[in-house]
């Protein structure tokens, strides 16, 4: 095997001219981001593990009651009893050693992005229409735009108290589903939909979409960091960026095309071992007094806010 | 009793690659057979057809007496599908395929499962496979969170649950570090001794006379150029450098530069074939 004379040459190292640092470009940033969001809200399972009150209770049992309460929480009309639940959740998410604080931010970090901009418009008098407390613009005449007619713009006690009401009941749904989420494992979570008859294939397909977005990341993650090392210019400029882009654009093709590959491999793997079409699985979950209480429990709360709203 | 039996196969890959060329080969109950070839040579294709998941484009492969066709691994062959997929196991060449379970746990007992075993012959299995593999500490981990090592172990565990008469290993020393090759090859040792009958596909030359007594070599254009006992075809150096299995190398041994013939199984082990 012969070298090619120039391959034994060193470039030449204008090291006065190297620059030292740089900021990351968005295609790392994305990809690093997206890698650490998957590692910590899913794949971490810090506080699954932790032995707490809801750990320990049968992931089966678990589901069904959250669920429970959380159409429970729907049909509840009293804001006040809407935040007494909450506030039960908060005290649940206590005892299962899950720290509050990090409770309430996941909860409320998405509360006003998503809930928020639904309940804003309902405040107004031009939506909910009632006694004002706080007028903010005042007209000389009617304003008529398509159905909506009034004088003044204002919010009114019935509007901030039907927002008031949306808000907790999204949260506290929120907050029992994060609290489900967080105190058990993703493979109990998808273990126990089939107790609620979630068909097995549906049950399959999302827990094997689940591991493999993990290797997709990883797989995308080291075909960019192979492009990096061969990558010698930073890429800030708008010519840089826009290449980047294209960049990204191609390799959305490449890595569809891997997995594709690797769902045909998986398939003869899952073939080999017997599959035809049908998963066969076996339970190991049992059902012991905590949960038993629990339920008991649950019903009961469940019973005595109904007959709170609508009886009292 | 002879449990393969392939006759005048070609396989051509969507139809127009070609990766395996008028291939006809036996494989007798008990037998250890290595499938030798450089990359690319259609052992992998072998050992998929072998395992009755994909067809060849022309020529037969029979199974246990039987010709294997999709029909007949597909629900209309009565009970022979469970049958074949009881007595064959395939350990892939890609771990990561083939570990698709949530957890370790699930992975080595999916394949019982799915045969239909008791619940207690599987839970039983499965102890003693995760016992013998020392993998007892993985039971409740992803399969994506280990190593790479650890996944090939896992592999084995989910094949080995299934109790197959006739395993199939794809490429199983690659990417493993020379101790867990070690344990792989010792744990082949003692499978053999069990009189299971295993085929390897490799192109890892020092662990074939260990593991196999028979030894299939592969062209480059994907033909059977040599079948039969290993240790002469190991010693036949004109054929393995033909088939590009060794090579020439120049070599120093502290003060003395001398040339020999080579053979690498991966970047830093590699044994002289002199």
């Amino acid at each position: 095997m012969k070298i090619p004379d120039w391959l034994s040459e060193s470039a030449p190292c204008p090291c006065c001219s190297i620059g030292v640092g740089g900021k990351k470009n968005f295609v790392e940033k994305t990809l690093v981001e997206i890698a650490g969001m998957m590692e910590r809200s899913i794949f971490s399972e810090k506080y699954a593990n932790a032995k707490g009150f809801l750990q320990s209770i049968d992931p089966r049992v678990k589901l069904v009651t959250i669920l429970l309460l959380i159409v429970t929480t729907s049909f509840i009309s009293k804001t006040e009893i809407i935040l007494g639940i909450y506030a039960l959740t908060l005290f649940f998410a206590y005892l299962s050693k899950v720290e509050l604080f990090f409770f309430i931010k996941r909860v409320w970090l998405f509360i006003p992005i998503f809930s928020g901009i639904v309940a804003f418009p309902a405040m107004f008098n031009v939506v909910t229409p009632g006694e004002s407390l706080v007028t903010l613009l005042r007209f000389n005449s009617t304003i008529h735009i398509w159905v909506f007619q009034f004088t003044e713009i204002s919010i009114t006690k019935e509007g901030a108290l039907g927002a008031l009401l949306f808000i907790s009941r999204v949260a506290t749904s929120v907050s029992l589903i994060v609290l489900l989420t967080l105190t058990t494992r993703w493979v109990d979570v998808m273990k126990s939909l089939r107790t609620l008859g979630v068909p097995q294939i549906f049950v399959l397909v999302l827990s094997m979409t689940y591991q493999y977005i993990f290797l997709l990341v990883r797989i995308v993650q080291e075909m960019h960091l192979a492009k990096k090392s061969r990558t010698i210019k930073t890429n800030t400029t708008r010519q840089g960026i826009k290449k980047e882009q294209n960049w990204v654009a191609s390799r959305i093709g490449t890595v569809l095309m891997k997995s594709y590959k690797m769902s045909d491999e998986i398939h003869s793997a899952m073939v080999s071992r017997g599959f035809h079409g049908e998963i066969k699985s076996h339970g190991t979950f049992k059902i012991r007094n905590i949960d038993r209480i629990w339920t008991g429990f649950s019903l009961a709360f469940i019973t005595g806010v109904i007959w709170l709203n609508y009886l009292v | 009793m002879t449990i393969f039996e392939i006759k005048n196969v070609n396989y051509l890959y969507l139809n127009k690659i070609p990766a395996l060329n008028d291939i006809n080969l036996s494989i007798e109950e008990g037998e250890q057979v290595a499938i030798l070839g450089a990359n690319g040579s259609g052992k992998s294709t072998l050992l998929k057809l072998l395992d009755g998941l994909i067809f060849p484009s022309s020529g037969v492969v029979k199974a246990f007496g039987k010709i294997l066709t999709e029909n007949i691994l597909d629900g209309e062959g009565g009970d022979f599908p469970q049958f074949f997929r009881k007595k064959v196991g395939l350990i892939f060449q890609n771990s990561e395929a083939q570990l698709f379970c949530p957890t370790v746990l699930d992975e080595i007992k999916f394949g019982p499962l799915q045969l239909d075993i008791k619940e207690k012959e599987i839970n039983k299995r499965v102890h003693d496979v995760m016992e013998m593999l020392n993998i007892e500490n993985l039971k409740d981990r992803a399969p994506y969170t280990l190593s790479g090592g650890e996944k090939k172990k896992v592999a084995i565990a989910s094949v080995l649950t299934i109790n197959p008469d006739v395993i199939l290993l794809d490429e199983p020393t690659n990417g493993l570090d020379p101790r867990t090759q070690r344990w792989l090859v010792e744990l082949l040792i003692e499978l053999r001794k069990t009189g299971k009958t295993i085929i390897i596909a490799t192109h890892d030359l020092g662990i074939v006379e260990e593991v196999s007594e028979r030894a299939v070599v592969f062209s480059e254009d994907h033909r059977i150029v040599a079948n039969g006992e290993a240790k002469a075809i190991l010693n036949n150096t004109e054929l393995l450098m033909q088939v590009n299995l060794i090579h020439e190398h120049h070599h120093r041994h502290e003060e003395i530069v001398h040339k020999h013939r080579h053979e690498h199984s991966s970047e830093h082990d590699h044994g002289h074939v002199l």
